[in-house]
């Protein structure tokens, strides 16, 4: 209860207000600025996370990615999830590197390779890795 | 108003305020809430079968690669959890039930499915993270009892659809996309395909070009639904009528994009003019007791016309829109009072109608069957069996596990109940006639 002659305590009209509009800010900003990334070479061109680009031409790459250890080809099938596949076959690098982690720790002291290569809608078929070297350090 | 003296950025101030301060937009947000929160749940009910792909030898990929040195890889099982979680947090969501503990929890367990693992890289599945990001930041900075949405919150999710509009038709404005090379391969209906060859033969046309003027339409729509969602007040219904034509389009066309159009439409809701809502508040109070048997009963005419449509569970869905509608008619208290057992008929009739769990564990065990891991795959399809003891091809095919595992009894019995489930199939007997006998 308030007593008469009690201060009135005003709710903090400008804090909330700042807090309120520091949050959008920080919303609109992030959400305006994050897609940038892609555009700037940032990211890969086949990683389109983060940047809404629903039904573009990177949808259709496909892409060939074989390890080999002692030149005798890895079933990659036989220790990964056909999902983890999939991802491969759309040339998402970071998959690809995360793959290539575990192929090199799984075949230590072997000489692992990498063919990494993909066909896009403009008919060009980039190389990123043309299976010549070892991958593994 | 500022006056036409005020310094720039006094005055943009100002304009910002005005944008913001949206308490007109409040009436917006029980019905969005109900509708977007029940979708949710639904969506998320439906990834159940996506699951097992999570740990498989323990190998995962998350989107930043940071979390790849916190985190272990997800198990099947942990992300089982959480979304079972997702799902009940929708339903107290959709009530409205002290949003200040139920949205954070929400956003905190969707983002952990999402980002821990590149596995789900569904775009829709990212914007609804950041529309949990931005409901949960709203019920935190609410000063409203138990952090119900403030209405400026609905402009800002209309803000963040401006900008995937935005984006997206940036995206399409390339050549390679402009001219219906990419728009071609990605149409997968056959009406669709058909009728845009009927039509460019009509025009006496190649098809491509109309494939290229589909595209041009689709990023001037884009652009124009950045304008709609940005300033409703002058473009709602065509933006309303357009931006629904272009997703209930995208559904029918048959792109694979899961339960995207589904939201989509949903998120429309905040096109709506509020004075709608307003105005059936106001109704509501004024309504004689007749009326509301009859609302009732329309609740209930409602249920039936979704339990009929071809959709799977449909009769659940039925149920809990028409509950979460009458509730929501009736005043969001008996909408919370009601949600925990919302939640439990929505597992519930969920599992009892869909096969979401009975394929979490059919993807599991034929993806450990690919791998040559077997122990796995017979723990799998032990699990479909006994979700589904009818299901013909597991009983088959847990049967070929027991089989190559040395344990020929048990794979006879699982021939001869598969032989029953199907008497007319010869696979079982032909399984039966490879055994060694007894």
């Amino acid at each position: 209860m308030i007593h008469p002659g009690t201060p009135r305590r005003v709710p903090s009209y400008t804090a909330r207000v700042n807090r309120r509009d520091l949050f959008i800010l920080a919303v609109v900003l992030l959400q305006g600025l994050i897609p940038l990334h892609y555009y700037l070479g940032v990211s890969h061109p086949y990683d389109e996370r983060f940047a809404w680009r629903m039904f573009s031409e990177t949808r259709l790459v496909k892409c060939q990615v074989q390890f080999k250890a002692d030149g005798v080809e890895i079933p990659l099938k036989r220790s990964f999830h056909s999902a983890w596949i999939t991802l491969l076959k759309r040339g998402r690098p970071s998959v690809v590197e995360g793959v290539q982690d575990r192929v090199c720790a799984t075949h230590a002291g072997q000489e692992v390779t990498l063919l990494y290569r993909c066909r896009q809608v403009d008919g060009e078929d980039p190389v990123f890795n043309d299976g010549s070297t070892s991958v593994c350090p | 108003m500022s006056s036409p003296s005020a310094p720039p950025a006094q005055a943009a101030a100002s304009r910002w305020h005005r944008f913001w301060d949206a308490e007109h937009e409040q009436p917006l947000v029980r019905p969005f809430r109900v509708l977007f929160f029940g979708m949710l749940g639904f969506d998320c009910f439906s990834q159940i079968s996506h699951l097992s792909r999570y740990g498989v030898g323990g190998f995962n990929v998350s989107h930043f690669p940071f979390l790849d040195g916190l985190l272990p890889a997800p198990e099947a099982t942990w992300m089982l959890a959480l979304v079972l979680l997702q799902v009940v947090l929708c339903v107290l969501a959709a009530a409205g039930v002290q949003l200040k503990r139920t949205l954070p929890l929400l956003a905190l367990s969707y983002g952990a499915t999402y980002f821990w693992s590149q596995l789900d890289s569904y775009q829709h599945h990212y914007l609804v993270a950041v529309v949990l990001l931005i409901l949960a930041g709203a019920a935190w900075l609410s000063e409203r009892p138990g952090g119900a949405l403030p209405g400026w919150s609905m402009r800002l999710v209309r803000v963040q659809l401006a900008i995937l509009y935005f984006w997206t038709a940036v995206t399409k404005a390339e050549p390679q996309f402009l001219s219906g090379e990419v728009l071609q391969p990605l149409l997968t209906e056959q009406w669709a395909i058909d009728w845009i060859q009927s039509t460019a033969a009509r025009l006496g046309q190649e098809p491509i070009t109309l494939y290229g003027a589909l595209s041009w339409g689709a990023l001037i729509l884009e652009v124009f639904l950045v304008l709609a969602m940005l300033f409703p007040e002058r473009l709602r219904w065509p933006g309303l009528i357009l931006g629904l034509g272009l997703h209930v389009t995208i559904e029918l066309a048959g792109f694979k994009i899961g339960n995207f159009s589904y939201l989509m439409v949903v998120m429309y809701v905040l096109l709506l003019p509020p004075g709608l809502f307003a105005k059936w508040a106001a109704l509501k109070r004024g309504l004689p007791g007749p009326a509301w048997g009859w609302l009732s009963a329309a609740v209930g005419l409602l249920a039936l016309a979704i339990a009929w449509l071809p959709v799977p569970s449909s009769a659940v869905l039925g149920l809990l829109i028409a509950g979460l509608t009458l509730a929501c008619i009736w005043g969001s208290s008996g909408l919370r009072l009601l949600s925990p057992a919302l939640a439990a008929i929505a597992l519930v009739g969920l599992h009892a109608s869909t096969d979401q769990l009975r394929d979490f564990y059919r993807y599991m065990g034929g993806d450990a069957r690919a791998r040559a891991d077997t122990e796995q795959a017979i723990y799998a399809y032990e699990q479909v069996i006994s979700i589904d003891p009818d299901y013909f091809s597991g009983t088959v095919r847990l049967g070929d596990l027991y089989r190559a595992s040395g344990r020929i009894d048990e794979a006879r019995s699982l021939y001869e109940r598969a032989a029953s489930i199907e008497p007319d199939n010869p696979t079982p007997k032909e399984r039966l006639r490879g055994l060694p006998s007894p």
